[in-house]
């Protein structure tokens, strides 16, 4: 476990950060939390042991950029993350040798993409390789939440937020369930739609783009070309009473 | 177009200041002419009657000697007994002395005479003034005889011109004899007059003009002349005719003032001639002053011309560039200049509203300028009235509240997530450019707070060709007019309709349309919607806003363009150049 510490001035954000971000699954563990670089400054200074200090920029007594500068020299890796989209604190962080410059509201995805990259980083640097790091969740739990909430949410679904469900990053998610089911998650995310959009084609009072809009296509076009791609058959065919072929795409689910 | 300027110019001042000036110069000719003819006349006229005076007095001595002789009995006869018998008593000799003292006082007192004779008919003598007796049979000069035996009876006086032999050589001297007869008794006293003395008295008289002037007997042969080098012939000319006095008389075929008067005691004509081209150059050297000052008025009123046409050309050309020095944005300041101060009231009136103008229209531009960025700063301080990071910062804790209460993502984390970024893209800088896919992404994130707000309100469909995502777009142009599908369109409706974003690469244009169908627009309404779209008083914030942006940044062929029908649904479309 790499060790890190969290600035912020805001306490609830602080909070949150804290305890929404599955800090353990990606390897990481927050030892301490500041409202002010300044805290963060003598905490580092008598724990040399922190490897990444995350912090927000607009702070009092210290901001993070002055926080940057102290430990510019410093064996420590410094993420920033702040509401600004400033030039002048970006090239800050750029002189300070910040590692990243997350925005807020801080997104899942991002969060997780940059600590998995910092983990690699620093996994590298002392064992010399890296791994992908083993979620200590039980595998068909996993496996069982993320079908559910494809099934559920197909018209929405994505990999980040089955990802965040799950508290995995996404990368790991996409290889850990291409490796447990042995279909990629965007793989099972078309199965799904698919089957229900060739449902709700026999009801033939749906309207074409209806069945598009509730599997989530936002041209139709597109669910045309991935259904005759998937049946061997058009949707309209479909509709005419054409019976879909068994292709490689949708073997198993026609049985 | 200076020199068109400079010649009528010239044209004006001239004739403004040479008719006045012509007219002077006229008067002042003919005042000059009037009076250098007078002044010429005056002096032909003194300077011939003093020649007739001289003349006539010289002559008149000599005759009244002759009177003296006749009259004096006693010096008659002594006289006639010398002439005749040549016995001289001693009161002969003393009269004959005396009239030899006589004729010798005459002759060395007038430098005129030259000699004088004296001359009793029928006899071989005569007296002289030089030798007292002289024989005519002997005599060198003995012409005169001639011309006296010659002459009628009744003549008493007569004139001629002729050559007199000096005694001790045999040169000849010209002169001027004078025949007069006594009045009682037969005899003849002769004065011969010098000719070179008496041109020498003529020529005494000098003039600044050229003339002549000349002596003629009755019969009109040239006695003495004086002035000209060739002696006009007078044979075409009766004097006769002519009284004392001037006249304009053609001579030898050259016009002349002449001035004429007939002696008729000794019966010759004086004249005296001035030819007319002399008149002329006389009064021309006279005129010769006002005539440089004419040519110097000509020459200040070319200068002038010229230094005002210049002025008023370095003018327009002032006024010319203080107008495109205008267009280009460039104003002329207060204290521009001051040199260029015109001093003519004209130019300093037109300068003035040429200022005034200039001015006007700066503050104009400078006032349209402060609105503008007045409206700017208005909006800008509307926008920083609610500080974006205060908001993130707000939602980013709710987003976290959330998570923690429901246990886990949701809904509601979605929403607040995609309301931050709707935030943070709509007030970050509208100048700085995004991409057609960033304003997707965007829609994307409207449309999904819009599905959540109104549940199966509507369906949203996008048909957009995947290169023209990287392209080059002005923020916030699609979303207002999705607004308007959704609310006019859509909402009111009682299905759940259906929204279509559609964008394509085509010839060289984006065409962009927003289709819906909706509850459309009625024909009316449709109508001021498009008038109000034209004019720039739009109450449809939205639309307007869009219309304006696009025309603005892309010019008027990427203006909005709305097709509607009632209860078919609405399609706004526009387009945008690929390159810009």
């Amino acid at each position: 476990m790499y060790q890190v510490i969290i600035v912020d001035d805001e306490p609830r954000i602080l909070e949150g950060i804290i305890h929404l971000f599955p800090w353990n699954n990606f390897g990481f563990e927050v030892v301490a939390s500041f409202t002010n670089g300044k805290e963060a400054l003598e905490y580092i200074n008598a724990h040399p042991q922190v490897d990444i200090v995350m912090t927000d920029i607009q702070m009092p007594v210290m901001t993070g950029i002055e926080l940057s500068q102290k430990l510019k020299n410093e064996d420590i890796i410094v993420i920033f993350f702040s509401a600004y989209q400033d030039f002048e604190y970006a090239r800050a962080a750029i002189i300070n040798h910040v590692t990243d410059y997350l925005i807020k509201p801080m997104k899942y995805d991002a969060m997780s993409a940059c600590f998995e990259r910092i983990r690699k980083t620093l996994d590298e640097r002392e064992k010399g390789h890296y791994l992908p790091y083993e979620a200590n969740a039980d595998e068909a739990d996993y496996v069982t939440i993320v079908k559910n909430y494809i099934k559920s949410d197909y018209k929405t679904a994505t990999l980040e937020a089955a990802a965040s469900l799950v508290h995995y990053s996404p990368a790991y998610l996409s290889s850990a369930f291409k490796t447990d089911t042995g279909v990629s998650f965007s793989r099972y995310l078309l199965q799904v739609r698919m089957e229900q959009a060739m449902q709700m084609l026999s009801d033939r009072s749906v309207k074409f783009y209806e069945i598009a809009d509730a599997v989530g296509y936002l041209n139709p076009k597109n669910l045309t070309r991935n259904f005759k791609e998937y049946y061997g058959i058009t949707p309209q065919e479909f509709r005419a009473g054409k019976q879909p072929e068994v292709t490689p795409e949708n073997r198993g689910s026609l049985s | 177009m200076m020199h068109r300027f400079f010649l009528k110019r010239l044209k004006v001042w001239s004739s403004l200041l040479l008719i006045p000036t012509g007219l002077l110069f006229i008067c002042i000719m003919i005042l000059t002419a009037t009076s250098q003819l007078q002044t010429i006349k005056e002096t032909t006229q003194s300077t011939t009657d003093d020649l007739c005076l001289n003349l006539e007095s010289t002559m008149d001595v000599c005759t009244s000697q002759q009177e003296m002789i006749t009259l004096n009995s006693q010096l008659l006869l002594s006289m006639r007994k010398i002439l005749y018998n040549r016995e001289t008593t001693y009161t002969d000799y003393v009269f004959l002395n005396s009239i030899k003292t006589f004729l010798g006082s005459i002759s060395a007192s007038h430098p005129l005479v030259d000699s004088l004779y004296l001359y009793l008919d029928d006899n071989n003598i005569f007296f002289s003034s030089d030798k007292t007796i002289r024989f005519l049979s002997s005599d060198v000069d003995a012409g005169w005889y001639d011309i006296y035996t010659s002459l009628p009876e009744d003549q008493d006086t007569y004139i001629v011109s002729r050559e007199m032999k000096t005694s001790t050589s045999s040169t000849s001297e010209n002169v001027l004899t004078v025949y007069k007869r006594f009045s009682y008794l037969d005899g003849v006293m002769v004065s011969n007059l010098s000719l070179i003395e008496l041109e020498k008295m003529m020529s005494a008289k000098s003039t600044s003009w050229k003339h002549g002037m000349f002596l003629l007997d009755s019969g009109q042969n040239l006695l003495a002349s004086q002035g000209f080098s060739s002696v006009p012939d007078f044979s075409e000319v009766d004097l006769s005719t002519l009284t004392d006095g001037f006249h304009w008389e053609k001579v030898d075929h050259h016009f002349y003032l002449t001035y004429v008067i007939y002696q008729p005691t000794y019966r010759y004509y004086s004249v005296q001639l001035v030819p007319v081209s002399a008149i002329i150059l006389y009064c021309a050297q006279n005129l010769l002053l006002p005539l440089i000052m004419l040519l110097f008025a000509l020459f200040i009123i070319f200068l002038f011309s010229y230094q005002i046409t210049r002025d008023n050309f370095r003018q327009i050309q002032s006024v010319i560039d203080l107008f495109g020095n205008a267009e280009k944005g460039i104003y002329p300041t207060e204290k521009d200049s001051p040199a260029d101060q015109p001093d003519d009231e004209y130019s300093l009136i037109m300068n003035n509203v040429i200022r005034i103008f200039l001015n006007t229209t700066f503050l104009n531009s400078q006032l349209a300028e402060q609105k503008y960025k007045k409206q700017a700063a208005e909006l800008s301080a509307l926008q920083l009235q609610i500080n974006p990071h205060f908001m993130v910062n707000t939602l980013q804790t709710l987003d976290f509240e959330v998570y923690k209460i429901a246990g886990g993502p949701s809904t509601a984390n979605t929403i607040i997530s995609n309301l931050s970024d709707i935030l943070s893209y709509s007030l970050a800088n509208p100048q700085v450019s995004v991409s057609i896919q960033d304003e997707i992404t965007y829609i994307h994130k409207y449309v999904e707070i819009q599905r959540f707000r109104f549940p199966d309100s509507f369906y949203y469909f996008e048909e957009i060709d995947n290169s023209v995502l990287p392209h080059a777009f002005k923020r916030l142009l699609l979303q207002p007019l999705l607004e308007n599908s959704i609310s006019h369109g859509l909402r009111p409706g009682n299905r759940q309709g259906m929204v279509k974003i559609k964008i394509f690469k085509r010839d060289d244009w984006i065409h962009i349309s927003i289709t819906d169908n909706g509850v459309g627009i009625p024909k009316d309404k449709l109508q001021k919607l498009r008038s109000d779209l034209m004019s720039d008083a739009s109450m449809r914030i939205g639309l307007d806003n869009v219309n304006k942006r696009l025309t603005l940044t892309y010019g008027s062929e990427s203006a909005l363009h709305i097709y509607s029908k009632e209860g078919l649904g609405t399609c706004v479309f526009f387009r945008i150049p690929v390159q810009i």
